[in-house]
């Protein structure tokens, strides 16, 4: 973009309607842009292309080269090494994250995306990670941004956001190929490619195959243990095109497929096996206008997911306009806005009627540099959902109508930020945000009616509220020497009307209802503060080092657990988390150590349904190594345990026992 | 107390470093900008050291780091001098990095700005008072200036991504 234009008119800027999320992030250079400031660059924060010294939120940046150094093999696994972040593995292929708070089965609260995309289901409410299309290989960063992020990316980014962006084929062609071979029944093949097609294409592949045996169950977990000789499969493809209309006019469309059977635990602590089936279609066009960058963007999400508790099918289709532009020299604008549609086959008894609901958004982000030392964001967003079903659930069983179920919502969510940077050096950030947890599809519209234990309806709740989660933050970084950098936080999270699930007893009985009713409904309020601090050192020389350590503590004031619902934050989440990391490189060997310390924690647990009950879990203390050697500029061996001290398994979560895996891999890349 | 501070201020003054030499590393951050400057196209940049008397031995060791060429991000910088009295010499320059006494100079940036030619010093008054259009420090942390009034004056155009991540005055 010019940027003798970007003085606009009044007419422009209103013209100029600007999208939800970062999309000028899929066109970065991150590469150029990190060698050329020295520090990992985002769009993450604000959607506006920043340094991460610059961003007014707290963020993580996790790189190709991170990626490479882990002996992880999925994405929540990498994640669980930094300050702040929950993660619990129900299954081989479960993984649950959060941030600031507990890793529950299903976790609702954070908003996951590949390149902008939502990964995230909304029918249910959570991400199912293993069914992202996406290799490691082929990932240029996972950015993982702390706290409410709604004003930016809409509903459900409550706790944070992760964002995974893949490599971009514009800026250099590559090829790989993996193989890891376990113990555990483990393989897992991987290929991914980029290439430019003369001077105005390119195009990005991958392919995934993976597979193993599950975990053993807790034993405890009756129906886990019913369940025991499921093992996880999984199998994704993505294929993108970059072609360039012309000098200032890019079209990037992208499809991925993604096949996953695996153990799973639910948000009501209750086991499932579950089989996704996922396909997705995205276009977006990004013109570097004389106005502005303008992004046009589409998607369609068809997901078909078979429970044990029945089968689901559904639909997301999604359009954004945003506009990205500066205001002079010291003002970056972002202007957006956008259309979903979401809808859900009757689920899971299919004979009441289709649902689903219809969501315009309209968002704005405005950065003011005030000097080169102090810098204000403001960003807003507001929303309208409309709700609607087509068919009359059985009076005979459901206490809601059809009409019932058209309702809709409105909500604001915003995020401001100042950040100073004194000259002694480092940033302070002040930030403040109030984020949208909305209901699902299923909160709305679920409707099942079962004779076990006792003849009961289970019914979503045209009726229930948004959750609103209120944010306030300080943080605090700084280099503390030339190798070792500080990064700090105190955080408080106030959570309004959590939306949850129901509890053992029914919350509406005969004759008010034809049949006693388990009701999706707001359950209370939850609150939770703590602190987190982080140390890395790259000191010259082979090693490096990192430490972290996070402090939650949380506050419930919910409805009767095992009654009325199945949540407990206050006991579920754990009130220390610490990581340490040491890595060594050598000229063709390198060597990386993790340690994880999680502490004690009382989980709810449902081992047969309609048993609502508790489970102490002890702290736990998990390390895993990784040795790789370098055969040739294009050939990697290493070897990778995880979770090495587990044994064959270790009880942290009430429905699978992560087991030590250890897995050689084989890699090529040019 | 006068004749106390006086030499101290006098101390002070003498101290006060002058304008810090531009350095090697200077000369990556400013190859790796070129690459996002529009209307540029392939990956050989030539760089035009334009220096006074004072700053003749600061040039020849500029000049010589990029003998061969410097690869920087995109593009590979090659050098040339050019005396600041010679401004001729800059025909066929994609970029000019002003050093010494030219970097003070706002006529010398002015001239440079009005040939089209994107000019550069490590001197951040040059971009702040002098009519360079980019200013570069590389250390402790990389700082980039653009001066939009003399980026417009020498026809010149950033990425957009670039122009939002930079200081702009």
């Amino acid at each position: 973009m010019n940027t003798r234009f970007l003085m606009m008119s009044a007419t422009a800027l209103s013209a100029a309607a600007v999208l939800s999320l970062p999309a000028i992030g899929q066109s970065l250079d991150y590469s150029a842009m990190s060698d050329l400031f020295g520090e990992a660059v985002t769009a993450g924060a604000t959607g506006a292309p920043q340094r991460s010294s610059d961003v007014p939120a707290t963020m993580i940046i996790i790189t190709r080269d991170d990626i490479a150094r882990s002996p992880e093999f999925d994405i929540p696994g990498l994640l669980r090494h930094y300050a702040g972040i929950n993660h619990n593995r129900f299954g081989f292929g479960d993984s649950q994250v959060s941030i600031r708070g507990e890793a529950s089965g299903y976790m609702p609260r954070l908003l996951v995306l590949v390149n902008g995309r939502e990964v995230y289901l909304d029918s249910y409410g959570y991400t199912a990670w293993s069914t992202l299309p996406v290799q490691l290989e082929e990932i240029q960063q996972i950015e993982v941004v702390k706290g409410p992020q709604s004003a930016l990316y809409g509903f459900n980014a409550v706790s944070g956001v992760v964002n995974i962006i893949t490599r971009n084929p514009d800026f250099g062609d590559w090829a790989s190929a993996r193989v890891n071979v376990g113990d555990g029944g483990y393989g897992d093949v991987s290929l991914t490619a980029g290439r430019r097609l003369g001077e105005r294409a390119s195009v990005r592949f991958s392919y995934g195959n993976a597979g193993a045996d599950e975990f053993d169950p807790v034993e405890s977990n009756t129906f886990a243990v019913s369940l025991a000789d499921g093992d996880f499969s999984r199998e994704t493809a993505a294929i993108e095109g970059r072609f360039q209309l012309s000098d200032n006019i890019r079209l990037i469309a992208e499809a991925t497929t993604s096949e996953v059977e695996l153990q799973e635990l639910t948000s009501i602590y209750y086991t499932t096996r579950s089989l996704y089936e996922l396909t997705s279609y995205k276009v977006d066009v990004e013109a570097d206008t004389d106005f502005g960058f303008l992004t046009l963007s589409g998607y369609r999400n068809e997901t078909e997911i078979a429970y044990d508790f029945g089968p689901s099918s559904n639909e997301l289709t999604a359009f954004r306009v945003q506009n990205l532009f500066k205001l002079g020299t010291s003002d970056t604008v972002r202007l957006s806005a956008e259309y979903r549609e979401g809808t859900t086959v009757s689920f899971p008894d299919p004979g009441n009627g289709g649902f689903g609901y219809e969501t315009t958004a309209f968002s704005a982000m405005w950065n003011h540099k005030f000097s080169n030392a102090v810098d204000l964001t403001l960003a807003g967003r507001f929303d309208n959902v409309e709700w609607s079903r087509d068919g009359d659930p059985n009076p005979a069983l459901y206490i809601f109508s059809q009409e019932d179920y058209d309702v809709s919502f409105e909500e604001f969510s915003y995020n401001a930020a100042l950040v100073w940077r004194p000259q002694s050096g480092g940033a302070v950030r002040f930030s403040a945000s109030r984020g949208i947890q909305a209901p699902s599809m299923f909160d709305i519209g679920f409707t099942l009616f079962t004779t076990s234990p006792i003849p009961l309806a289970i019914t979503g709740n045209p009726n229930i509220e948004t959750s609103v989660v209120t944010a306030y933050e300080v943080a605090y970084d700084r280099a503390i020497s030339p190798t070792v950098d500080l990064r700090a936080a105190v955080f408080m999270q106030d959570t309004s009307d959590v939306r949850g699930t129901f509890g053992a007893f029914p919350d509406i009985l005969p004759p008010a209802a034809p049949v006693p009713v388990l009701l999706f409904n707001n359950r209370g309020d939850t609150q939770t503060t703590g602190a987190e601090i982080s140390l890395t050192g790259n000191p010259d020389g082979p090693w490096n080092w990192g430490v972290n350590y996070t402090y939650q503590s949380v506050d419930d004031d919910l409805d009767t657990f095992g009654l009325f619902t199945a949540l407990d934050f206050e006991s579920a989440t754990p009130e220390h988390l610490a990581n340490a990391h040491v890595g060594w490189t050598g000229e063709r060997f390198t060597a990386d150590a993790y340690l994880n310390y999680v502490s004690g924690t009382t989980s709810p647990f449902q081992p047969e349904f309609g048993t609502l009950t508790r489970y102490d879990l002890d702290a736990s203390l998990a390390a895993s190594f990784r040795a790789g050697y370098r055969i040739s500029d294009h050939v990697n061996v290493s070897l990778n345990a995880q979770n090495a001290n587990f044994g064959s398994g270790e009880i942290t979560n009430v429905n699978y026992q992560p087991a030590s895996r250890t897995w050689l891999q084989l890699s090529t890349a040019f | 107390m006068r004749n106390f501070l006086l030499p101290v201020a006098a101390g002070l003054l003498l101290a006060a470093p002058a304008a810090a030499e531009t350095t090697t590393r200077d000369l990556e951050v400013i190859g790796r900008a070129l690459g996002f400057v529009e209307n540029q196209s392939g990956s050989e940049r030539v760089l035009a050291i334009v220096h006074d008397a004072s700053s003749a031995g600061e040039a020849e060791a500029l000049l010589t780091a990029l003998s061969g060429g410097l690869r920087a991000g995109r593009v590979t910088l090659t050098g040339r001098l050019v005396s600041s009295a010679e401004l001729s010499g800059l025909d066929g320059a994609h970029a000019a990095v002003l050093i010494g006494g030219a970097a003070g100079d706002p006529s010398i940036a002015q001239a440079i700005n009005a040939a089209g030619i994107l000019s550069v010093a490590s001197d951040m008054g040059c971009v702040e008072a002098q009519g360079c259009v980019m200013g570069v420090q590389s250390a402790p942390s990389v700082r980039i200036v653009v001066n939009r009034a003399n980026a417009d004056a020498a026809s010149v155009s950033f990425a957009a991504a670039f122009a939002m991540m930079i200081e702009e005055i």
